[in-house]
């Protein structure tokens, strides 16, 4: 048997190759035409959460389709944007940031979407000095230190805190069950939301998690209504949200207990949760269609228009504020010097983002959130009036 | 088995042209993929030298080298163990989980011993990820320290590169002086006919014991550095897909080659990165699903059988070397 | 006692769904001796045929679970000629490769062709709650289980009375004593691929209303059927139904009364179990087959 034998001479050829074929990879050519601004977008395209992304990246084209036509920044000159996946994981998404920083030379970053890239990629992005606006990452403490690294949508304690404040003092709710997803996001809501509600004196009664991509919660359920709360508490993606509630409907649970994020309020559920979701209560960021905000409504008109196929939702609306401020500050700034387009994000006061207005704290964070309760009711979501400004506490 | 000089001139002169490659193509991003480059060799070769050596198969390889990347970790960011300390432990630590894989395992072949494997495997994944008071679960470890040499923290990603390839080259002289010793002709004899090398008085039990813990072990440092590296680790990192494709760097080179699991893991590492550019995001992974079978197809001694076919009609040998 | 009940009642349906996806892969290895990673894409496949068929063409409900039906099968013969046919007698780790190749082409190929949205399958038979002794679930689930337990019935009788059932046990048994009865091989392993994938893509069917369909669910499924394919030894059908079944009831208690998260352990914990006590599987007798 010969496969063992040591080919020292093809050592020296394959290295060779590899020379031959690395040169191939090498910097990419020249200067190119008309001078384009070149940003990054790095998100999960493939992978479990690739239709965020694609709703993510839709969002920031609105956005930036609008500037390039109507004339352009910086006298006249387009953006270019350039997307890389970093399919969920960490390693990829470092790859990817490289590549967009070294190889395509952009002066600014959108991405990432999941809190456990971000934590890799702010590091490469705090390393070259390029601003990096999140995307997601949610996670409450990821801006904190990183001062290339701003978020412009919600973190998890913006989201929840506020929320479930008001069910419990407002709303008097006191039997607490909470349904968490076994991830960074679901996790850290998890922690919030029991640390929160028992402060203002409900009773946690039971913590239940699941991995996503389960298809059978029957027996959390079952436990979950032997329990007898007044309210769950569910952050989940839509794909489980659906299937949750049509599992609790199956068993008998009255679903206006559930009180969610995430999934739970994305227009598209009452497809795949087919009238499940009747009743459901939701800590809604972006209510698709506010009539008092213009750009809210500019939004959601435009994602009708170009992209058909999804129903305009809170993932259009985060990318879109963050694009746009990412664009302004390129404006004020005057240049597209990354650092000086880094200090023009972080004085971003007053401008007018589908979420809001957008302004930035001292650590990167986004202080214009306002949670907008609502109920889900014959198939449409139904905002109950009530305003809860969670920025700036 | 002869000990040819010439072949480890032509070691050292490939050791020194990778070694100067960082400073030749300064572009991080590539820089960064030759690092990646390293990783999979030493897990190619690793399993290898299960795969390969022993003729075991194993789809837990990911698993060894994410507790290695855990272990490290933790020690690290716990504990404050020095990077130079935390590596060897990873080490350990993977090669005793291999124990526990391998004992039961040593009855099983075949299909069987793959899917046990594979079962193992996925354990491994959802303890971690459950284990969230020691583990941090899905939240994963970050801020994981650089190793510090002297005065020097090993953050350039020309000195990671260097460390990355000291690995590497540990790695293939750990797998060369085993497939000259005596180990390699009792573990060929397992590989090829267990019950024909019990009979001659091999040890088959402590062969594929050795096997398994040996390439953990291996596979363990290569996590340590790896998380060091990339300074955050979650556990969806080390799946079984990741295994999978391990697997495939094995075969892909040529079962038993040593140059054959280098290329093939530096190809099949690159090809990823390279189809970026050409193909958007799911087809680039149908592409590459479709370049797996190709390969697994027509080349089914692998990269190094392939060459040797090329090189057998070149130059007609007499006498096939072991 | 009563949510004891209820939850053995969960355990029960998913074991009848994870049978359905186990018996054709426990079938495929027992005849051609291949594992196929691919085989959750064949339910995944089957799910979005009904989509396609139901949904998109709109077309009677049952026409479209029999197109589905007949899609799946077809699908599984073009992958048994192009994939694994020119691979017979290789190493075994080829197979699992090339099958490995396979996942993640049709996967990612769904993804492109449907888009990664989840879509839903109405079906005419909504999940309408129901009650029994204190025992909730819907109407659907009760019929997934009870056409389930009828295609294994059906699947059993035909490895068991026809002439084509006795080839296939032949050539699981003995491979070159088959070929010295005559028995025309070529054929019956690529009815054992269309009937083994058709099975999966049924399971794809039966669900596909009942959850959310995805291009990546195939993925998660497929390990678990192996975990029942082992447990229920390799080749043996009878095996794999009950080690579905005692899956799924194991999985629905430990999610009861454990957790959740802890569930997805449980499968390849009793697969490891079951190979260190009883290596041939849980339903065999005599000597082991190929371990």
């Amino acid at each position: 048997m010969s496969r063992t034998r040591i080919k020292g001479k093809s050592a020296a050829c394959f290295l060779l190759s590899l020379l031959f074929t690395l040169s191939l990879a090498g910097p990419s050519s020249g200067a190119e035409a008309d001078n384009p601004i070149k940003i990054g977008v790095c998100m999960p395209i493939t992978g479990p959460a690739a239709v965020i992304a694609r709703d993510s990246i839709n969002g920031v084209m609105i956005a930036v389709d609008d500037v390039n036509n109507s004339g352009g920044l910086l006298g006249g000159r387009k953006i270019k944007i350039i997307k890389e996946d970093d399919g969920s994981q960490p390693s990829q998404g470092v790859s990817a940031i490289r590549k967009l920083i070294t190889r395509d030379k952009v002066v600014g970053v959108l991405g990432n979407l999941n809190s456990s890239v971000c934590i890799a990629t702010r590091n490469i992005c705090k390393e070259y000095n390029i601003p990096q606006l999140a995307l997601g990452c949610s996670m409450d403490s990821l801006v904190e230190g990183y001062p290339y690294f701003f978020r412009v949508n919600t973190n998890n304690s913006f989201q929840s805190v506020p929320f479930i404040r008001w069910l419990v003092k407002d709303q008097g709710r006191k039997r607490i069950v909470i349904l968490y997803e076994n991830t960074d996001w679901g996790l850290n809501l998890k922690d919030i939301s029991a640390q929160v509600a028992q402060k203002y004196g409900a009773q946690i009664l039971l913590q239940e998690g699941y991995t996503p991509g389960s298809s059978d919660y029957l027996p959390v359920l079952s436990n979950i209504k032997k329990a007898d709360p007044d309210l769950i508490l569910s952050a989940a993606m839509i794909t489980e949200a659906a299937i949750i509630s049509r599992q609790a409907r199956e068993l008998g649970i009255d679903r206006s207990l559930i009180a969610g994020w995430g999934g739970w309020a994305q227009t598209d559920l009452h497809d795949l949760a087919d009238g499940a979701e009747e009743g459901v209560l939701i800590a809604d960021i972006f209510p698709a269609g506010d009539p008092q905000n213009p750009a809210a409504k500019y939004l959601v008109e435009e994602v009708k228009k170009r992209y058909p196929d999804s129903q305009p939702n809170v993932y259009h609306a985060q990318s879109y504020d963050a694009a746009l401020t990412l664009i302004n500050a390129i404006k004020s700034a005057g240049s597209d010097d990354p650092q000086r387009i880094r200090d023009a994000v972080a004085a971003t006061d007053g401008l007018q983002g589908s979420l809001g207005k957008i302004k930035m704290d001292p650590q990167g964070q986004n202080l214009g959130i306002t949670i907008y309760p609502s109920r889900w009711k014959n198939g449409k979501l139904e905002l109950t009036g009530v305003e809860i400004v969670a920025g700036e506490e | 088995m002869k000990d040819k000089p010439s072949a480890w001139l032509w070691w050292l002169v490939g050791l020194a042209l990778a070694a100067g490659l960082p400073y030749i193509i300064t572009d991080a991003y590539t820089q960064h993929l030759l690092i990646l480059c390293c990783f999979n060799i030493v897990l190619a070769l690793s399993l290898n030298l299960l795969i390969g050596f022993a003729g075991q198969i194993s789809f837990a390889h990911a698993a060894f080298f994410g507790v290695g990347a855990y272990t490290s970790a933790l020690l690290a960011t716990r504990l404050g163990i020095s990077f130079w300390l935390a590596l060897p432990a990873g080490g350990v630590m993977s090669a005793v989980l291999s124990l526990l894989i391998g004992l039961p395992s040593l009855r099983l072949r075949g299909h069987y011993l793959a899917i046990a494997t594979l079962g193992f495997q996925e354990i491994v994944v959802i303890v971690i990820s459950q284990w969230v008071s020691l583990t941090r679960g899905p939240m994963g470890i970050t801020g994981i320290p650089k190793p510090r040499l002297g005065r020097l923290t090993i953050s350039a990603l020309e000195h990671w590169y260097l460390l990355a390839l000291a690995l590497v080259a540990l790695t293939v002289l750990f797998m060369i002086r085993v497939s000259r010793s005596r180990l390699a002709l009792e573990l060929l004899a397992l590989r090829e006919n267990e019950v024909a090398a019990r009979s001659m008085g091999v040890n088959t039990v402590k062969m594929k014991l050795i096997a398994f813990t040996g390439s953990a072990f291996v596979a363990g440092l290569a996590g340590g550095v790896y998380a060091s590296y990339i300074n955050s680790i979650d556990p969806y990192s080390f799946t079984v897909w990741v295994s999978a494709i391990i697997i495939l760097m094995v075969y892909a080179g040529g079962v038993g080659s040593i140059v054959g699991g280098i290329v093939s893991a530096v190809i099949l590492t690159l090809l990823p990165e390279f189809l970026r550019p050409i193909a958007e995001d799911q087809f680039r992974m149908v592409i590459f699903g479709g370049v797996l079978i190709l390969i697994i197809m027509f080349m089914p001694e692998g990269m190094a059988g392939f060459f040797e076919k090329i090189r057998g009609r070149l130059v007609p040998r007499k006498f096939p070397e072991v | 006692m009563g949510i004891f009940i209820q939850q053995v009642v969960n355990g029960v349906v998913n074991g009848g769904i994870y049978s359905l996806i186990a018996v054709g892969l426990t079938m495929i290895f027992g005849v051609l001796d291949i594992i196929n990673f691919a085989h959750g894409e064949l339910y995944m496949i089957g799910a979005y045929l009904v989509f396609v068929f139901a949904v998109l063409l709109k077309l009677p409900f049952a026409l479209a679970c029999v197109l589905s039906l007949l899609g799946g099968a077809a699908l599984g013969v073009i992958l048994e000629r192009v994939a694994f046919r020119p691979l017979q007698g290789r190493p075994m780790a080829n197979q699992l490769i090339a099958s490995m190749g396979l996942s993640i082409v049709l996967a990612n190929g769904s993804a492109m062709i449907f888009s990664p949205t989840p879509r839903h399958i109405p079906s005419p038979f909504r999940d309408i709650p129901l009650e029994v002794w204190g025992v909730n679930f819907s109407l659907l689930r009760v019929l997934i289980l009870v056409i389930s337990v009828a295609i294994i019935v059906g699947l059993t009788l035909f490895v068991n009375r026809t002439w084509i059932g006795l080839a296939m046990r032949t050539m699981a048994q003995d491979l070159t004593t088959s070929y010295l009865m005559g028995i025309d091989t070529r054929r019956v392993r690529q009815i054992t691929f269309a009937l083994g994938s058709a099975l999966a893509a049924t399971a794809g069917v039966l669900v596909g209303p009942l959850l959310v369909v995805e291009p990546h669910m195939g993925g998660v499924a497929v390990l678990k059927a192996f975990a029942i394919v082992i447990m229920g030894g390799m080749g043996n059908i009878p095996g794999a139904i009950v080690a579905a079944l005692i899956l799924g009831v194991a999985e629905s208690l430990a999610a009861g009364y454990i957790g959740a998260g802890f569930k997805e352990v449980i499968a390849f914990t009793l697969m490891i179990l079951i190979l260190l006590v009883k290596p041939s599987g849980i339903l065999s007798f005599g000597t082991a087959k190929k371990v």
